[in-house]
């Protein structure tokens, strides 16, 4: 075949033409195209030099071994192994002294427990009393057995090597040493002791506290204290939408949203499917209105989903609709609407008067005639339709009004009581507000606070210097950190008292009213560490104080009893509490009924914060927002998390600057710039990235980085953004800024893996239209005409006489969450490979999202294609491997033997998709003291030389079999799933025997949206693909279309 | 006349370098293996002549891929009353009594890379003999069956296949088929 029918890459004899789908906005210039050097890149495996020669800001990372070195190690190492070997090492196999009930060596335990962070339910896989894997419980009415990628990375900070491994006594900045815990409780208690008998005036400041049991504990302590407050604070704080909430309905909670229900979502800013409120939940009952059955295509229905921001997020990616605006300017586009939602319902209200859909689209450059549709969308589906505002990015001084209007639209279109709900089970930890963390600096900076007690909260890294959190905490007598590690505020208190990973800690969580769930340890602690609760007890004893409740009586004589004792009061009231208690273990969950909701009455003078349409300013305006793997920083020292590419961007290990194409071009910046953002008062260095979709007065980067002390592995990551968050009124405004860019000559290369893995310009990935795919279903495979070729094989084909395994992946529910990268990550011992070391392109996840953009570079749209090993029938890895330790199996499976293997890396050349990675060092050696423990340990750990990919989780099917055959059966589907499809938040994924007709996988091989990659090189994936569907109107150019009219030489 | 020299010299160099290659060779097997344990405990009194059977102590054999090392506890379930006096013994109690866990040598011991699940041998009527030879006779353990690659697979093979588990897998209709007993895909073991 010829290189223009399986190539995207433009053909030179005819005029330029953009490709259909672009991973960069290089790619969208001729001369791009004609560049040898660039060409050359692409086609680089990996990236030996660094892609340019770029000044690196040496850290951490930069430790891996240098060439010379790595030499003369593997010299040492061939000789001592070649005498080493010659005797096997004497190992010892230590077993039990009185081993547990419950263990069996080799079989998994596994418990239900709930994230304090999130209230998600977890079932914690727990190997030989140490848990190895984190996954959603099924019966929790929240994340129904699906979990984030964060959550996912929870086990990792468990074993994190920096955390506090014993009590400290700190000397404010200057050093600290250890201590014991008699002695820490004898010193505090007698200070408290003293406080409790003058003005007792102590604080905890602690973050969101999902934990009824734990406030109850919280607020008993501080009975003992006369002046004794407690106060919450988030750094992504929800108390915009609370305090919107409370104006327009008055009552200060988060609605519960049902995305299951709406035909028709407008988010303003809200990033509902990445990192606001409750990603998993969301994104799966979103994802069951975007479910198409090609069999039934003339009557598909799908929801529609509109979305105004400033960054791109996942949310955006995934709009069918998006308006790209500046930082803010979510408001004007939801009080445009409103206006013309109004207009048909009873009047528009004064305050939306002048935010006419045509003033508004002159001055955000929005298209009227995008925003009068998104508005009749929403009036069609009145009532069944969600408007959902919010999210870091869209926190400006004028956040309040933008919230208001999403209540007024919520309201005015019947949408409250049905999808909207508000009185039914609504989000009611709602955390605190800045208010209370602005009054709490004033009374230390007066003198007017005894102690200061800081509980899973960071201020001193949270809040912006422009606070002055810092300086007052040099007033404040007496800090206790209660953390998990010695971080920046650890580092300026008095004592700290460290605090369990929630895996090794009872507890509770009721993040929703009449979602309650029961958190138990899965470990004995690892450390020399005490919980919050059992510290307070503590500190309550060793002062004193008459404390109050369930506190003062003897029966609480530690946290569990104190839990205990709590639920017997409030939450399994009567019957046998012992049983129930035993029930709710072993589910995780009290079950109860979901409770009807019914619609408020808005109240119109909600609608006052809405400011005057004024015309925005020129000039650039600065967005923060928070990354779906890192969020808010706290979890910086985790590596899988760093490591994670960002699926928007595809960058790990850095923030940057964000800047569209065409201020990238006004500015003559390329990615990779270093530019000095600027407010006047706080300047920051990061490098550019170019990212498409983004409003030219658009400036956006992460917050989450720049900590410096996380520990190791999150020290100085990037740069510290939160100095650019403004009080206004009573809120930190964290986006919103005026800033200044200035170019400073130079470079820093972001390790993004957008370019890695290219796949010789062929096309891989497919996208339509709702009304393409209406019309024909089967329009979503013709990726290219061409690509689909009728194939003969001189080969007889292979029987499968059992099983066969098989994968379909979803590419319209595939949101880019990232969560199956961590899932598999931590299922299948995946290691970490540093900044460095994916900047050479090494870097190790087998399952990996791979982004591409159609349209236009100021508002593409945007496909995410989650690429795993397809297990090809005819595997080109196979062909060429010298050794044979990469074969067929007797179940379809393309097997790697690690111990075949030499390392020639012949496959990872010849492998069209490529999905093989290649251990270039001894990552595992990383991986210190306890870290170890979270291998799993039915993976093996590779070493150097060896390549690996995706096993399609071998070992689960392993298990699924070892079960099946004790039970005399055939192996189900519903014995086994891939780490990737237990935890994807939208079923995107599904796995199981394609030699079943009635598996679930074999009905969506043959769904006439379904198609293979890189048909045309009949590889026979056992792999297939749904095409994406977006919910829009007339064609989406296929690539095809260009290429049939140049076919037609070729025919 | 130096050209034979040179010959001879050069093979018994060559000899000599060979053998001493292969002296440091990295060695396949153990075979044969036989460390002295912490406290000699007899296989041939406990399984043979008192018959204890096997699964009493290594009680995880039929339920995981380990066959499990008994825990102290289980020693003690008979010696808080059977030869309390015995000198031996008392090293027993003595660990239970500090809650210190014995440290067996390792005999039987597989790369890293080998899955390998005693429950579902055990569950074909492999019996304990077949890989570990006659326990009930060893006062003390060595390893006995070659525990190489290639041992393994002449009884996957159906070569050195006990009869009774030939039977076993041909009642179940030999899902492997082509005169396999057992399956020998790669990934069976290795992944």
């Amino acid at each position: 075949m010829s290189e223009n029918l399986n190539s995207t890459r433009p053909n030179t004899d005819t005029p330029f033409q953009q490709p259909r789908h672009w991973i960069g906005t290089e790619e969208l210039s001729a001369t791009y195209w004609s560049d040898p050097a660039t060409l050359e890149k692409r086609s680089q495996e990996f990236h030996d030099k660094p892609i340019e020669t770029l000044e690196m800001i040496e850290r951490l990372d930069t430790k891996g071994i240098k060439r010379r070195d790595f030499l003369t190690l593997m010299g040492a190492s061939m000789a001592m192994a070649s005498f080493a070997c010659a005797r096997r090492p004497v190992h010892k196999i230590i077993p039990y002294v009185v081993k547990p009930e419950e263990v069996t060596g080799g079989i998994a335990n596994y418990y239900a427990t709930v994230c304090p962070e999130t209230g998600y339910g977890l079932l914690a896989k727990v190997r030989e009393g140490r848990p190895i894997k984190l996954e959603g419980n099924p019966d929790h009415p929240m994340n129904r057995g699906k979990l984030s990628a964060r959550n996912q990375a929870q086990i990792l900070d468990l074993y994190d090597m920096d955390r506090a491994k014993e009590p400290l006594k700190v000397s404010r900045g200057k050093g600290s040493k250890a201590a014991k815990w008699e002695d820490v409780d004898a010193e505090i208690g007698g200070k408290l002791k003293t406080i409790a008998a003058g003005s007792g005036r102590v604080r905890v400041l602690s973050g969101r506290m999902v934990s009824e049991s734990t406030k109850r504990l919280t607020t008993e302590f501080l009975a003992g204290f006369a002046g004794g407050a407690h106060l919450e604070y988030d750094p992504i704080s929800l108390e915009d939408m609370a305090d919107g909430q409370a104006e327009a309905y008055g009552s200060a909670i988060i609605p519960n949203y049902h995305f299951d229900q709406a035909e028709v979502v407008l988010s303003l800013g809200a990033d509902f499917l990445g990192s606001w409120v409750s990603p998993v939940e969301f994104a799966l009952d979103w994802s069951k209105m975007r479910k198409l059955d090609g069999n039934k295509a003339a009557s598909a229905k799908m929801s529609k989903l509109f979305v105004a921001e400033s960054m791109m997020t996942v949310t955006g990616a995934n709009a069918d609709s998006r308006f790209p605006v500046r930082p803010g300017d979510e408001l004007k586009i939801g009080a445009a609407i409103a206006n013309e939602v109004a207009k048909k319902k009873g009047g528009v209200p004064a305050a939306l008067a002048s935010y006419t859909i045509e003033a508004v689209s002159a001055d955000t450059g929005v298209d009227a005639k995008l925003l009068k549709e998104a508005a009749e969308a929403l009036l069609e589906a009145a009532g069944k339709s969600i408007v959902v505002a919010g999210g870091l990015s869209s926190k400006t001084a004028t956040a309040p009004g933008l919230q208001a209007i999403a209540n007024f639209l919520n309201s005015t279109l019947g949408n409250d009581g049905k999808t909207v709900d508000g009185t039914g089970s609504p989000f009611t930890k709602v955390g605190g507000r800045y208010a209370d963390v602005a009054k709490l600096i004033s009374e230390m900076n007066s003198g007017a606070v005894d102690a200061l007690i800081i509980y899973r909260t960071n201020p001193v890294y949270t809040l912006p210097a422009s606070t002055g959190f810092t300086a007052a905490l040099t007033r404040v007598p007496l800090v206790i950190s209660i953390s998990d590690r010695e971080d920046e505020t650890a580092l300026l208190s008095d004592f700290v008292l460290p605090d369990h990973h929630f895996l090794e800690n009872w507890g509770d969580a009721m993040p929703k009213k009449g979602v309650v769930a029961i958190q138990q340890p899965a470990l004995a602690p690892i450390h020399s560490t005490r919980s919050f609760q059992d510290s307070l007890i503590a500190l309550a004893k060793a002062s004193g104080v008459k404390t109050k409740g369930l506190l003062a009586s003897a029966s609480a004589t530690g946290w569990y009893d104190y839990l205990r004792a709590n639920w017997k009061e409030t939450i399994l009231k009567g019957g046998s509490f012992d049983t129930a208690w035993e029930n709710v273990l072993r589910d995780g969950i009290v079950k109860s009924a979901s409770a009807g909701s019914s619609a408020r009455s808005f109240k119109t003078s909600a609608l006052a914060a809405v400011p005057a349409f004024s015309k925005a300013a020129d000039g650039l305006v600065l967005a923060t927002y928070d990354k779906v793997g890192m969020g808010d920083g706290l979890r910086a020292n985790n590596p899988w998390l760093q490591e994670l590419p960002d699926a928007i961007t595809t960058a790990t290990w850095d923030n940057y600057v964000a800047i569209s194409p065409k201020l990238a071009e006004a500015s003559a910046l390329k990615s990779d710039d270093v530019v000095e953002i600027s407010n006047g008062s706080e300047t920051i260095a990061l490098p550019v990235y170019v990212q498409p979709g983004l409003h030219a007065s658009t400036v956006a980067m992460a917050i989450g980085y720049g900590r410096t002390a996380a520990g190791k592995v999150g020290n100085e990551v990037g740069r510290d953004v939160k100095g650019f968050a403004a009080v206004a009124g009573t809120r930190l405004a964290f986006s919103g800024a005026s800033v200044k860019m200035t170019k400073t000559g130079r470079r820093y290369q972001v390790a993004t893996t957008q370019w890695h893995n290219a796949t010789e310009d062929r096309p891989i990935v497919n996208d339509i239209t709702l009304a393409e795919f209406k019309a024909n279903p089967k329009e979503a495979n013709h990726t290219d005409p061409h690509l689909r070729m009728e194939t003969s094989s001189i080969w007889p084909k292979f029987e499968y006489k059992g099983n066969r395994w098989g994968m379909s992946i979803d590419l319209s529910a595939c949101t880019g969450c990232s969560a199956c990268v961590i899932a598999c990550q931590s299922e299948n011992n995946i290691p970490v490979v540093g900044r460095d070391n994916v900047r050479k392109s090494r870097e190790m996840h087998w399952i990996r999202i791979d982004r591409y953009y159609s349209g236009s570079a100021e508002n593409p749209d945007v496909v995410f294609q989650p690429m795993v090993c397809q297990h090809c029938e005819n595997a080109p890895c196979e062909t060429v491997c010298p050794v044979l330790a990469t074969i067929h199996d007797n179940e379809g499976m393309n097997t790697q033997v690690y111990n075949r293997c030499v390392g020639t890396r012949y496959c990872q050349n010849n492998c069209p998709y490529k999905v093989r990675r290649f251990n270039f060092f001894d990552h595992w050696k990383a991986y210190e003291g306890s870290m170890n423990l979270a291998w799993n340990p039915d993976v093996t750990v590779r070493s150097r030389g060896i390549m690996e990919k995706c096993t399609f989780c071998t070992q689960r099917i392993r298990d699924a079999k070892d079960k099946a055959k004790d039970e005399a059966r055939k192996v189900l589907d519903a014995d086994l799933k891939t780490a990737c499809q237990q935890t994807c938040p939208t079923d995107a994924i599904s796995f199981g025997n394609i030699n079943n007709p009635e598996a679930e996988v074999s009905k969506l091989k043959l769904d006439p949206r379904a198609f293979r990659v890189l048909e045309v090189l009949n590889t026979q994936p056992a792999v297939s693909y749904l095409s994406k569907v977006r919910n829009k109107e007339g064609e989406q150019k296929h690539h095809g279309a260009g290429a049939e009219a140049g076919g037609e030489h070729h025919g | 006349m130096s050209k034979v020299l040179s010959l001879v010299v050069g093979g018994v160099v060559l000899v000599v370098v060979g053998v001493s290659v292969a002296s440091v060779l990295p060695r396949t097997s153990n075979q044969g293996y036989s460390p002295t344990q912490p406290i000699p405990f007899s296989h041939k009194l406990h399984a043979g002549t008192n018959k204890v059977p096997c699964q009493y102590c290594h009680s995880d054999v039929e339920k995981s891929r380990h066959a499990s090392i008994p825990s102290t506890a289980v020693c003690m379930n008979c010696h808080k009353l059977v030869k309390t006096d015995s000198p031996l013994i008392k090293q027993v109690a003595a660990a239970w009594a500090e809650n210190r866990a014995i440290e067996w040598v390792r005999i039987h011991e597989l790369p890293d890379f080998v899955y390998f699940p005693h429950k579902r041998h055990v569950a074909a009527g492999v019996s304990c003999q077949t890989c570990h030879g006659e326990i009930q006779t060893m006062d003390k353990v060595y390893q006995f069956g070659a525990l190489t690659m290639g041992w393994c697979m002449e009884c996957h093979k159906g070569r050195s296949t006990p009869s009774n588990v030939l039977e076993f897998m041909e009642a179940k209709g030999h899902p492997n088929g082509e005169g396999l007993v057992a399956p020998i895909q790669c990934q069976t073991c290795h992944y």
